[in-house]
């Protein structure tokens, strides 16, 4: 494995994404250290379907099963709340995100509000040669 | 003979009214068990990733492969059939197993579809791994009404094992 590469083969200077931020749900990130840390960043956002989807997930609930339009909704959500965290990271100068959390609560019906958390921190690699040769 | 007759008048319209509602039901059942198999097929289809609740790393990570969150959500209705069995334990107490099975296949769903993101990534290993559920519903409005979410995420990262 190529110190850059991720295992999919893509370069990581910008990540596998196209991000230029590692972002990860845990507290450390194995091979680097925290040299920097910016405090809290978030990113949210709120989503509604049009009332068309609406009346036919309103269907889907009497007959139940999966509500596509409404994972697609959630996914989409999850997305844009995520990009907006890290845009603010990369406004502070941040190049990871640490202990990423989501929160996600009902603010109208059909609407669904996203929240995207994490501690925004620099880091650097423990040593010469260590790490993926990710965030610049 | 005038209280038999009621009681099977009673008797009739009741079944007759719930009939449609259990047809659906039986029809729901088996959309669901549809569902269930395809997330079974969805985790088949990729190479196993590893999924762990503990936020440390597997000792034998591969520092250089990086990492990244990776997130599966499935949004999921109970069906009228399960409504109507649901209001009985909501009376008398007990469990609702109607809709804990609907929660249980979200959960595979999800998985399933975050496992996939990761193995298209190139990861074989998730940890950290959290599992969110959220009520579609709302107070105010028939919108969204019984409608839930599950969110699951993690950190995709690669072990050197493989």
């Amino acid at each position: 494995m190529e110190s850059g590469v991720n295992p999919s083969g893509q370069a990581v200077a910008l990540n596998e994404r196209g991000r230029a931020v590692i972002i990860v749900n845990t507290e450390t990130v194995p091979g680097y250290r925290v040299v920097r840390v910016f405090g809290v960043v978030e990113g949210n956002t709120v989503r509604a379907k049009h009332i068309g989807r609406d009346i036919l997930a309103g269907l889907k609930n009497i007959v139940g099963g999966e509500i596509s339009d409404y994972t697609e909704l959630l996914t989409d959500a999850r997305r844009t709340a995520v990009e907006r965290m890290i845009s603010s990271a990369q406004a502070m100068g941040a190049n990871a995100v640490l202990n990423v959390r989501l929160a996600t609560s009902t603010v109208a019906g059909g609407a669904a509000e996203l929240m995207a958390y994490g501690t925004a921190v620099v880091l650097e690699p423990e040593h010469q040669g260590a790490g993926w040769g990710g965030p610049t | 003979m005038e209280a038999v007759i009621i009681v099977f008048y009673i008797a009739a319209v009741t079944a007759v009214s719930l009939l449609p509602t259990w047809l659906i039901g039986v029809w729901g059942k088996s959309r669901r068990k549809r569902l269930g198999r395809d997330a079974r097929r969805l985790l088949l289809s990729h190479v196993p990733v590893s999924v762990q609740s503990t936020r440390d790393f597997p000792a034998d990570i591969d520092t250089t492969a990086g990492m990244t969150l990776v997130e599966g959500s499935c949004v999921i209705s109970p069906d009228a059939w399960q409504g109507f069995l649901a209001a009985f334990p909501s009376v008398l107490g007990g469990s609702i197993e109607s809709y804990a099975e609907g929660w249980r296949v979200a959960r595979e769903v999800a998985v399933g579809r975050m496992t996939a993101e990761a193995s298209r990534l190139g990861y074989n290993h998730v940890v950290n791994v959290r599992i969110q559920q959220v009520n579609l519903n709302h107070h105010d409005t028939s919108k969204g009404k019984g409608a839930f979410a599950v969110l699951v995420y993690g950190t995709a990262c690669r072990t050197r094992s493989s």
